[in-house]
């Protein structure tokens, strides 16, 4: 009976069904290629590794500190003939908040000592360490962010009340190599006043000459709305023991979002117009203009914002089941996006960006399997650079790095 | 049995059965075979999507390999590092992954299912640089394709690569859904069906009984049993629908019929005692004229044998054939009588009361002879009425000669006139053994006679009162009896009665 309702069910059929010519977009693909791919699968157990950086554009360097016999090693490896180049002890203390700078020239931590926690640059080539910055306790939260040539370490944290929601801090680092002492580091600090809890986002250009900083409280976009005072009482400087340092306070204008531009050699802060109506998160800020996304995964470019912001989108929506990742190079122009497909398999997509707009439909470059992926960086506008974690059969995980050059 | 199987056949029940049932059956065959044309479209849409997905990702995959190992994308390159590309497919879960050269020869994977592989169309198309897939849909709800694909990188076709995709689960999952909606959809028909059957089966209910019925009143008619008994197993008082007016109808024609059949069925009976009466009357006439003249017959017989020299018998045969003659004439004149109809012109206004009183007067000889006394009551006014005198003066000699004739002795006749509403009325009464009631309605038959021990006079012919009727109906008046047996017989005479203001 069921097989008369269900008409042909029972029968086998075969039927060939031919696929249409190429899609557009794969033959688009011309348009952004891949020339070169690189993959270094490094030895050892990735969970070992804290801090992975690839070395100078056009070089087969990657840099990596790694937990080795007690303390920790910062290594130098060739990939090109998986030969170790240099391998220096940093420090047998726990380390916290690792980041290398571009080309491995610099490495910054934290660490305690003590009663009291440090902020440490330490730079390989000459073996030095420097104390950029001492606080009691531990409970501050530090976020750093590297410049493209590595020479200024950007950081922003909780302001030295304790008190979060109302003050904060923006220091940029800048290295200055010194025969006699290894390096000096000068410091710039901008003392913000905060608005209350509230996403913020710090994005240096290049070459750190300014600093684009939004802090978006997290009722904006939604009906809530909450009051907060805002303060100003001067710009005021202050010398820390290990490096020159000039200060600024700044406040915000708007009660639910502040844009600032810092700007660190003149020691300046200007207030920004807001430019978006929804939630958005900084990306990257570049000559071409501050790269946003926002929360369904859209990218949009907002260009002139020190003047009149205008907010273009340039890629909507998400291709796999979570949000893009995007990552800009430092001209704008390139924009990658790491995607994961499903649980275990991702895919870096990249579109050109000309005239403030995506150039068709972004590009799958590459797709694998990794079990985690870590971080992904464009070294120079010459290749991205991403790694994460490859299974083990032996219940470990080992590190992976893929190089795409284009 | 057969003929019922075919009534059922030919009725509107199965008729409606059909067209529900046919149509509806061959229209959820119908849906079925295009859900399953739907079904296999829009899997083989699902898969033709995903396979375009994986030819764009199956050139992504070769053109990484081979960046991956510095190798030149062309046929060397892909023949040299078939390896490293059949694992990566393999990592992306391809399965059974044929790498062939762009002539079609193996490069890398199991000989046996290249060997099936290619003679399929699948790979066919892709020697001749087309993608495609060949779809397998088995018995146990199988669903296998077999995706070939060619490989061109950078405008050159390097190689050839086939794999296979199961999608048995996601087929079974949407033929299991298919089914269910179909075993719904079946179930849900059968419902309707089932109701409209019912519904069906009750509307016709009442015609069904309506049309038994007509078939009992068939069968019945000849013996007149069609009545109410029917009828009320019908019952459908209740319903105002259109069924209800048939049926209401058609009680109300079996209703007129059956009056028409007791209107007949009277007529005939009447007929029938009318044709009898005829023959008595002609039986009684033959009788009646036969015995005088028999009487006549025999002394005149008599006389001719005894010749003239018997005296005694002359004189005595003489008077018997006077008295027989005489009363022979006075029957053939009151038969006369009888058949002589009123002519209208020769009716005049009358005073009914002279008429009475001068009746009375002239019967009051007879009545004393049979010693009984006659009394006139009543208004002695003028009581007009419009007829023939001598008519009228029979009709009350008739009847006042019978109160005679049927009283008992000393007792007296009342005669009584009144005058009411438009009527003339006049009561003969005598007190004897009086009338039965079934002889009642017959009394005015021509010939007949009561018990002839109960009247005190012979040679009664016995159309007096059918002479008497007769009359009556001729002045559109009417005589009745009424009697008590034993006791008392009364005689009713009604004239209407004619203007008062006119002259007598």
């Amino acid at each position: 009976m069921a097989a008369v309702f269900c008409g042909c069910g029972a029968e086998e059929q075969d039927r060939t069904v031919v696929l249409p010519p190429l899609e557009n977009h794969v033959i688009d693909s011309e348009k952004f290629r891949i020339d070169h791919i690189q993959q270094y699968i490094g030895s050892g157990y990735a969970e070992n590794v804290l801090c992975l950086a690839w070395g100078d554009p056009g070089t087969d360097m990657l840099c990596l500190l790694k937990k080795e016999d007690g303390g920790y090693i910062y290594q130098a490896i060739d990939t090109g003939d998986d030969t170790v180049l240099s391998s220096i002890f940093v420090d047998d203390r726990s380390l916290a908040n690792v980041s290398i700078a571009p080309g491995g020239g610099y490495l910054s931590y934290e660490v305690q000592d003590g009663e009291e926690m440090k902020l440490i640059v330490f730079c390989p080539g000459q073996k030095t360490w420097q104390i950029l910055h001492r606080w009691e306790g531990s409970e501050e939260t530090f976020s750093y962010i590297w410049s493209d040539d590595g020479t200024m370490l950007f950081s922003w944290q909780n302001g030295d009340t304790g008190d979060a929601y109302k003050e904060w801090q923006v220091t940029r680092y800048e290295m200055e190599a010194d025969p006699k002492d290894g390096f000096q580091c000068i410091v710039v600090r901008f003392q913000m006043k905060g608005n209350g809890p509230a996403w913020r986002s710090v994005c240096p250009n290049a070459d750190g000459s300014e600093i684009y900083v939004r802090e978006q409280l997290s009722t904006f976009g939604s009906s809530m709305s909450n009051e907060w005072e805002n303060g100003v009482d001067g710009v005021y400087t202050n010398y820390d023991v290990e490096s020159n340092m000039t200060a600024a306070e700044v406040m915000g204008e708007s009660p639910h979002t502040c844009n600032w531009m810092l700007l660190p050699d003149t020691v300046t802060a200007e207030a920004l117009p807001e430019y978006s109506e929804t939630a958005v998160y900084p990306v990257r800020y570049t000559q071409a203009g501050l790269f946003v996304q926002e929360e369904n995964g859209d990218l949009y470019l907002i260009r002139d914002i020190r003047s009149q912001p205008v907010k273009t989108k340039l890629i909507s929506g998400k291709a796999g089941a979570y949000d893009p990742f995007p990552c800009v190079c430092v001209n704008g122009d390139h924009v990658f996006l790491m995607e994961w497909i499903n649980y275990s398999m991702y895919q870096i997509s990249g579109v050109h960006i000309v005239d403030g707009k995506a150039d068709g439909q972004p590009v799958v470059l590459y797709k694998d399997n990794y079990e985690s992926l870590n971080q992904i960086k464009i070294v120079g506008d010459q290749a991205v650079v991403f790694w994460g974690d490859e299974f083990l059969e032996n219940n470990g995980y080992r590190y992976k790095v893929t190089v795409l050059r284009y | 049995m057969y003929r019922k199987k075919r009534r059922f056949f030919h009725s509107i029940l199965f008729r409606i059965s059909l067209w529900i049932l046919l149509p509806g059956i061959a229209g959820m065959l119908l849906v079925a075979y295009f859900v399953e044309m739907q079904m296999h479209y829009y899997i083989e849409k699902q898969i033709a999507e995903e396979m375009q997905r994986v030819r764009d990702n199956s050139l992504l995959y070769v053109r990484q390999t081979l960046l991956i190992n510095d190798s030149r994308m062309d046929v060397a390159g892909f023949e040299l590092y078939r390896n490293e590309i059949e694992k990566q497919l393999s990592s992306a879960g391809y399965r059974e992954i044929i790498l062939c050269d762009p002539e079609g020869m193996l490069l890398a994977g199991d000989s046996k299912v290249f060997g099936l592989r290619k003679e399929q169309e699948d790979f066919a198309r892709a020697k001749e640089q087309e993608s495609a897939f060949s779809v397998r849909y088995g018995n146990g709800g199988q669903c296998e394709v077999y995706f070939s694909m060619p490989v061109n990188l950078n405008g050159q076709f390097i190689g050839i690569i086939s794999s296979f995709f199961d999608y048995g689960e996601l087929y079974r999952g949407q033929s299991d859904a298919i089914e269910r909606m179909v075993w719904t959809a079946v179930a849900v028909f059968t419902l309707i069906c089932l109701i409209i059957w019912f519904t069906v089966y009750r509307i016709l209910l009442p015609i069904r009984k309506l049309s038994r019925a007509a078939g009992e009143i068939s069968a019945h008619l000849a013996d007149g049993r069609q009545g109410s008994m029917i009828l009320d197993k019908l019952q459908f008082q209740g319903r105002r629908d259109e069924i209800g007016e048939l049926c209401a109808n058609y009680m109300e024609m079996l209703r007129v019929t059956e009056e028409q059949f007791q209107r007949i069925r009277e007529d005939k009976e009447r007929i029938l005692t009318l044709w009898s009466s005829r023959q008595e009357f002609y039986n009684n006439v033959t009788h009646e004229l036969k015995t005088p003249l028999t009487t006549i017959s025999g002394y005149a017989q008599l006389m001719e044998k005894n010749g003239p020299g018997d005296e005694e018998l002359f004189y005595i045969g003489t008077e018997h054939i006077l008295k027989e003659s005489t009363r022979l004439h006075r029957m053939v004149v009151q038969l006369l009588e009888m058949q002589d109809k009123a002519d209208a012109e020769d009716a005049r206004r009358l005073n009914l009361a002279e008429i009475v009183e001068s009746v009375t007067e002239t019967m009051k000889i007879k009545a004393n002879r049979y010693d009984n006394t006659l009394t006139l009551k009543g208004t002695k006014e003028c009581a007009p009425v419009i007829g023939k005198e001598d008519k009228i003066r029979q009709v009350l000699i008739n009847v006042i000669d019978n109160a005679i004739k049927y009283g008992e002795p000393g007792k007296p006749i009342p005669i009584r006139l009144t005058r009411q509403a438009g009527q003339v009325q006049i009561t003969v009464s005598n007190q004897g053994q009086g009338i039965r009631k079934d002889e009642l309605e017959t009394i005015f038959e021509p010939f007949y006679r009561a018990d002839k021990g109960l009247s005190r006079e012979m040679g009664s012919s016995g159309l007096g009162l059918s002479i008497a009727a007769r009359i009556m109906e001729e002045h559109r008046g009417r005589i009745t009896a009424a009697s008590i047996p034993g006791k008392e017989t009364v005689f009713t005479i009604s004239f209407p009665a004619a203007d008062r203001k006119e002259k007598v």
